[in-house]
């Protein structure tokens, strides 16, 4: 129930709370609340370690936030937490980019002005009065006790929408699906490596495990990427494969008429299959039925699959529950409706037509999106880095999620809000600290997460299969969140919205993918426009040709529209459809997508295997063993599912600028690590590829003026302040690592090109940087340096100490993020280090090294099938 | 054999040639010449400007492709500078009479294709405001240059070429000079020429250490020429991109200058020797011979590309054949065809007698070559940068505005300085071609 | 009567030499002849110093070499060593295109130099050109200049100017 008006005091709080704000980081963190992750904190100490967890779909993944004088610089997986074990992904290394947005709003609008909170108060008050009769509040995903029961204690009725839905549908209710990977997968449009509120642990667990994996997909993934054999089927045909295989098992009838998956690949795995250590993975993109058959099968296998909760309260599907909120809405019973987050205006368009009905209307949210624009109230939400609460990850652990600096603007967390509408004026902490009465609080603070409080397994049964479904003659469309700004609310992040999207490699928009022959017989190429029409939704893109894409199938991203770049594809999607049928022509017209890979041919070349000729004769002789510091760094190929997470990682570490567009367009990305990808016979191969610090460079020989030389301790150095800018090292580097900065990317823009709207997108203003790495000038090339900055600390301290630097004490940026553990560095030197141990493998060989480089860097190449 | 028609004597030999200067003919065209080149020097200027004032990008160049037009022009200029040296010094050394109907303007060619040449390697670096580092000169950083790098000796050859190109000029015109400021009708233009002629009198004792010292500078200019452009050449064969890391690039690039260079004396010499009617000195014969040049530096390019060819076929290295396939298979190609149309093909035509006298053919195959020159510039540069070891780094390169601007400027400015020098200094040399011309009464 | 120059002007290169020859033989001394260009065996007959220029330039040639190479190595080696690309320190081969350079340059210049300096030039007044005929003597005339007896002068041929 709603009390009295806010106090006077609790105002003048927010105010002077967001007139500091505006300080940006120079607020210290107030001291006796925050706890680090590994130490206590000591009088001035400048760096330390903060256990948070932060949200991918919705749900929680542990991650240790590094402050540098009160200001978070990098994000890492929390490796004791079991969403995450250490790895993290790209969400949540950009995640400070959201935290330090220029876009974000700064203070509450009314109408488009500035107003103060309290009149925001006083306002929904007017409207209704002394209960929360008429009050309605629209939510995502809400995976947080202490906002869920926030909401309840409202007394508001709840909806939720969210156009991704990540759960199990095989039983009546809906469910979270979990299982440990088992030596043999067989995932039906399954992305437990990509889109997976638990891929973080899944690909940890994979790259132990190394399971043999079968894969059937609509479009390709990730988890398609590691398969052993891996075929692309429209989406109905996957599911019919599905069925096809659970007759073999006697479940399920099989499926009338042709199925289109070979046969082979069924018989192998039912072979698998029988031999009793698999798992089945049906992704939530299939039809409820499919999934449930999936479980049935799982069951009859005895995989050790548990079904858990769903951790949302809510009984109905994000499609339902909207449509009840906008039944209500047509009725006239909203006095108020708060959306908490969220763009549903943007997500699903003709939720406009209903918004206007509503007596009030406020929304929460970080940027001012379609929503807040038709909302008389806009309101400043927190960023997770910046408010405290707490959070459930897929397997319903529950974490803290604790500041690790003051809020920058005049923002609420959600918590907060819903407190003030019920006239609580505490902050969020006593709020969180007020629901968490009772629980083991610094314990759970300092180690990131809620001992013993995951969910337990409950004995659902799973619907009835039925029958298998039709195959479905006409072309599908088929809809995913995009890879980088997911549905969209990301589409804001430069680094993501600048990370080449695993497949495609296409950044700063999006496109229609379909396959080749699909391609040749509507007479595109890449670039040519199509027109997409479903239902009376028409929608024209440029088409970006995909071998992986299914004939007969075209798929598109959602996520971009208007000020994100690219294309809106939410008008087409109806009522939350994962596919629909689509009528496809060309048009007049030509937009070349923007792809940091033109080529994915290995064109005969021994890149990614071990047959890589040796050198025969090395004119420069033999040369001393290295001293006590080598460093090296292998790259473990089988391991590398794509996912990008070293490229902004590194990226974050190193103060690397994005640079926009138009210069992408132009192939002057600066990614310091790209992930190639190689199209190879029926495999898709990723290959990271850093600096590889040759022993004998090719760059360092032709720099005029010694701008690039090598350390004792194996470097190849880049010295910005030497540099002319000739750029013949970057010519000379057949590896291509080099990256040259063709204008003053961290300028104003007065030197560089900044982007024409509506794509810019707050560029470069905001970015925040590492202090204990440089900023690059114009006309000065810049490389992986294997984080110089990070060996210099560990030497530093190992020094003090005065003791060599143990292995694993130096770990670079990319090795940490990610999440497969495929990047070892390490002291070579140290033959009982990790990296001396893998660069003795078999698999193990040098890019290239027929050149007589001698990279420090190199790769275990992916084994071919081994029955 | 003679090579001057008519009957010429020292005093109307200096007479037409100096009358260029005294007595301008096509005064308006000069102007207007010299208007037209002079807004493409600004144009050039502003080029400048954009590029220094925000940077590289305004081009076209990215990752991989690092090097664009600006080293495309680097290596075009410096070739075609490198034909005054070799009539000059080579050609001399050589005994080869005709030389003297065009060593002087050719030695002015080449002055001003280096000066173009040189604003390359200034203007591509990224920051070319510190262009100095790469002299080794004492600094309180305590640093020296790289000396393994071939720009580095880059910087030593052209600069040495620069200065001995300008020496070996002026002691060739200094003579000259004293003829100009010895026939000069205005006080000033006596005083002007009178100070750069230096005193000269012509006495034997002048001549004969000028001989000496004429012959030795061309004792030295003719390895000079070789090596600099070998260590041109060098900067992409010592590197190991594939289509660059080849061994036939000094001598191939070598006859490549020589080729391109006596293509543009052959483009510029046919107008000039009409608009001042200097078909005397400069014969039909004359043409023959350049031509026969051109005919010989042809098949040697021609070779050259035989050669990169066969041997990236021999050396069964897939990025080095990939490399020579894409040139024909490429987005590129076309620019490969007219590659071969212009160095390969259409000089062969000079096998024949009348299609080496025929002005128009001249003209017409010398501009082609020149373009094919060109042409084979962007293909070494750019086509091998675009497509490398590794497939996911291939990427095309479009030259921007700025790239064809600053081109264009660079012609401008070469013209603005040849229109400059054929008004004012003597565009051919009075004192051998007198002595010519007495030599060839004799006979 | 003291031992006054004169000035002869011919009009071709033939008769040139003949005065040249009948000037020594008359005991009058040459002290020098103007031509437009330069005439094979004329210095040897007018006399005068030579000295040898071609020695100094390739001296100045070798020690250019030398102190390209030296450049290189000292700084590659001592002053400022650091490792490239696994190559040596001392990686002559790559100093050699400078080091040709370097002597290349030094010796150009040197002739250059030596080629004013032995003719003393600059040197833009000089008795000679108050003669108005002189001029003529960069394109068109051929000149002697003697000192001795007026009337062996005279007996010379030739346009005479007195001195």
């Amino acid at each position: 129930m709603l009390t009295g008006a806010l106090g006077r005091r609790t105002f003048l709080q927010l105010l002077s709370g967001g007139a500091l704000a505006l300080m940006a980081g120079c607020s210290p963190r107030p001291r006796g609340e925050l706890l680090p992750y590994v130490v206590a904190p000591e009088a001035g100490e400048e760096q330390q370690i903060f256990a948070t967890a932060l949200p991918y779909l919705g749900m929680a993944r542990g991650m240790l936030v590094e402050s540098v004088a009160g200001r978070p610089i990098k994000i890492d997986g929390n490796p004791s937490h079991p969403a995450s074990l250490g790895g993290s992904d790209i969400y949540a290394q950009a995640a400070l980019f959201d935290l330090f947005d220029e876009k974000r709003l700064r203070m509450p609008l009314r109408s488009g002005r500035p107003a103060a909170f309290r009149q925001m108060l006083d306002e929904v008050k007017g409207w209704l009065g002394a209960g929360a009769e008429g009050l309605h509040i629209l939510t995502r995903t809400v995976a947080s006790p202490a906002l869920q029961a926030a909401i309840s204690a409202l007394g508001a009725r709840w909806h939720r929408y969210d156009p991704i839905w990540p759960v199990s549908l095989a039983c009546r209710r809906p469910a979270h699906l979990r299982a440990p990977l088992q030596p043999c997968l067989v995932a039906f449009d399954a992305d437990p490596l990509g889109m997976h509120p638990e891929h973080l642990r899944l690909a940890r667990e994979w790259s132990a495990l190394r399971p043999r994996l079968y894969v059937l997909e609509s479009t390709p993934t990730l988890t398609g990427g590691r398969a052993r054999q891996r075929h692309g089927l429209p989406p109905v045909e996957v599911e019919r494969g599905l069925w096809a295989l659970a007759a073999r098992f006697g479940m399920a009838p099989a499926p009338e008429g042709e199925v289109r998956v070979e046969p082979a690949w069924l018989d192998r795995v039912e072979a698998e299959l029988k031999r009793g250590d698999g798992l089945l993975l049906a992704g939530e993109t299939l039809s409820p039925q499919a999934q449930a058959l999936a479980l049935r099968l799982n069951r009859r296998l005895n995989a050790p699959v548990d079904v858990l909760p769903a951790l949302d309260q809510h009984l109905l599907s994000p499609n339902e529950s909207l449509h009840e909120l906008e039944g209500a809405l047509q009725a006239g019973e909203v006095k108020v409706l708060l959306i908490l987050e969220g763009n549903p205006v943007y997500e699903r368009p003709q939720f406009a037509n209903y918004l206007s009905r509503a007596g009030l209307t406020l929304h929460h949210s970080r940027v001012a999106n379609e929503t807040s624009q038709l909302c008389h109230w806009v309101l400043p939400a927190s960023h997770e880095l910046e408010s405290w609460g707490d959070l459930r990850a897929y397997d319903g652990l529950l974490s803290l999620v604790q500041p690790l600096i003051q809020p920058l603007h005049q923002s609420t967390s959600g918590l907060e809000l819903l407190a003030r509408l019920k006239g609580d004026e505490r902050d969020g902490y006593a709020l969180i600290r007020d629901f968490w009465r009772g629980r083991p609080w610094d314990e759970s603070l300092r180690r990131g997460f809620l001992e013993g409080s995951h969910s337990r397994p409950l004995e659902w049964s799973e619907r009835e299969p039925g029958a298998a479904p039709a195959p479905v003659p006409e072309t599908v469309l088929i809809f995913r969140p995009d890879a980088g700004v997911v549905d969209g609310q990301l589409a804001g992040n430069a680094w993501l919205q600048e990370c080449p999207r695993p497949f495609s490699k296409l950044v700063w928009g999006n496109a229609v993918q379909l396959g080749r022959a699909t391609a040749e017989s509507l007479g595109v190429a890449n670039g040519d426009l199509l027109e997409l029409k479903v239902g009376q939704q028409s929608c024209t893109l440029p088409a970006w040709v995909e071998a992986w894409q299914p004939e007969g199938t075209l798929a598109v991203h959602f996520g971009f529209g208007g000020e994100r770049g690219g294309y809106d594809v939410y008008p087409l999607r109806a009522e939350d459809a994962w596919q629909a049928a689509v009528g496809v022509r060309k048009v007049e017209g030509r937009v070349l997508p923007i792809s940091t890979q033109a080529h994915h041919q290995l064109d005969g070349r021994a890149i990614l295997q071990t047959e890589a000729a040796a050198v025969e004769v090395d004119l420069y002789g033999e040369k001393a063993p290295s001293e006590s510091e080598a460093w090296g760094m292998v790259i473990d190929l089988e391991a590398c599912i794509g996912c990008n997470a070293c490229t902004v990682a590194c990226q974050v570490e190193n103060n690397i600028p994005t640079v926009g567009p138009a210069e992408a367009a132009r192939g002057r990305e600066l990614h310091w690590i790209r992930v190639d990808r190689y199209d190879h016979g029926e495999r898709v191969d990723f290959q990271p590829v850093p600096c590889q610090h040759c022993e004998n460079a090719p760059c360092e020989k032709v720099c005029p003026v010694g701008a690039t030389m090598h350390s004792h301790d194996g470097l190849n150095q880049m010295v910005y302040n030497r540099c002319v800018g000739t750029r013949y090292c970057a010519n000379n580097c057949p590896y291509k690592v080099r990256r040259f900065n063709f204008f003053d990317y961290w300028g104003r823009g007065s030197k560089g090109e900044a982007p024409s709207p509506p794509l810019n997108l707050g560029w470069f203003e905001g970015e925040p940087k590492n202090p204990e790495v440089t900023v690059r000038d114009r006309g000065v090339m810049e490389k992986c340096t294997y984080c110089v900055q990070r060996i210099s600390a560990a030497r530093i301290g190992a020094d003090k100490e005065n003791r060599a630097i143990a292995d694993g004490e130096v770990v670079t940026a990319c090795q940490a993020a990610c999440p497969s553990q495929a990047i070892v560095f390490g002291n070579l030197a140290d033959s009982g280090s990790r990296v001396a141990r893998a660069r003795s493998d078999r698999r193990n060989f040098a890019l290239l090294g027929e050149l007589n480089t001698k990279p420090r860097t190199t790769y275990l190449s992916r084994p071919n099938e081994v029955d | 054999m003679k090579w001057i028609e008519g009957r010429h004597t020292p005093e109307t030999v200096s007479a037409r040639i100096a009358g260029v200067i005294l007595q301008p003919p096509h005064q308006r065209l000069w102007w207007q010449l010299l208007g037209l080149s002079a807004l493409g020097v600004l144009w050039l200027v502003v080029s400048i400007g954009v590029l220094l004032y925000r940077g590289i990008g305004v081009w076209g160049v990215n990752r991989p492709v690092g090097w664009g037009l600006a080293i495309v022009n680097f290596v075009w200029w410096i070739g075609i500078g490198h034909a005054g040296t070799l009539i000059s010094a080579i050609l001399l050394l050589a005994r080869q009479e005709w030389r003297t109907s065009i060593n002087r303007f050719a030695e002015a060619m080449t002055l001003f294709a280096v000066c173009c040449a040189g604003l390359f390697p200034l203007l591509h670096l990224g920051r070319p405001w510190y262009f100095y580092w790469l002299a080794p000169y004492p600094n309180r950083m305590l640093l020296w240059p790289n000396w393994r790098s071939p720009l580095i000796w880059d910087f030593f050859a052209v600069s040495t070429y620069l200065t001995v190109s300008l020496l070996f000029w002026y002691l060739g015109l200094v003579p000259d000079l004293a003829v100009m400021r010895d026939r000069a009708t205005s006080l000033w233009q006596r005083r002007i020429y009178g100070f750069f002629a230096l005193g000269w009198r012509g006495s034997s004792r002048h001549w004969s250490v000028h001989q000496r010292a004429y012959l030795l500078l061309a004792c030295l200019a003719t390895p000079l020429v070789v090596s600099v452009h070998s260590i041109v050449s060098l900067d992409f064969a010592a590197a190991l991109v594939p289509g660059w890391h080849s061994t036939i690039f000094p001598p191939f690039f070598v006859a490549g200058a020589i080729f391109s260079g006596f293509a543009m004396v052959v483009t510029l010499v046919i107008p000039l020797r009409y608009l001042f009617s200097l078909q005397d000195f400069i014969t039909e014969r004359h043409l023959d011979a350049m031509a026969k040049m051109l005919l010989l530096t042809s098949i040697l390019v021609s070779y050259g590309y035989l050669c990169e060819g066969f041997c990236a076929w021999y050396s069964g290295l897939r990025p080095e054949i990939s490399t020579a396939l894409d040139r024909f298979q490429g987005v590129y190609a076309p620019i490969y065809w007219v590659l071969l149309l212009g160095n390969s093909l259409a000089p062969l035509c000079f096998f024949w007698p009348a299609a080496r006298r025929n002005i128009r053919v001249l003209l017409v195959v010398s501009v082609l070559i020149n373009i094919g020159m060109w042409t084979e510039r962007f293909i070494i540069v750019v086509q091998s940068l675009s497509h490398e070891f590794l497939p996911a780094a291939w990427r095309l390169y479009t030259p921007t505005i700025w790239d064809w601007g600053l081109y264009a400027g660079t012609l401008a400015l070469f013209s603005f300085l040849m229109l400059l020098f054929v008004r004012f200094l003597p565009v051919l040399s009075i004192s051998e071609l007198s002595k010519q011309a007495v030599e060839e009464s004799h006979e | 009567m003291s031992e006054r120059s004169w000035l002869l002007q011919f009009p071709d290169q033939e008769l040139l030499l003949e005065a040249v020859d009948r000037a020594r033989e008359t005991g009058l001394k040459v002290l020098d002849a103007y031509a437009p260009y330069p005439i094979e065996g004329l210095q040897q007959r007018v006399g005068g110093p030579v000295t040898r220029t071609s020695w100094l330039i390739f001296l100045a040639g070798l020690s250019g070499a030398a102190l390209g190479f030296a450049l290189c190595s000292w700084s590659a080696v001592w002053a400022y060593p650091f490792q490239i690309g696994g190559t040596p320190l001392f990686s002559w081969p790559a100093f050699l295109p400078i080091t040709f350079e370097c002597g290349v340059l030094l010796a150009a210049l040197t002739a250059f130099v030596s080629v004013f300096a032995q003719a003393g030039l600059p040197r833009y007044h000089h008795p000679l050109f108050d003669f108005e005929a002189f001029r003529a003597a960069s394109y068109n005339g051929f000149f002697l200049q003697v000192r001795g007896d007026y009337e062996a002068a005279r007996q010379l041929g030739g346009v005479f100017h007195a001195e």
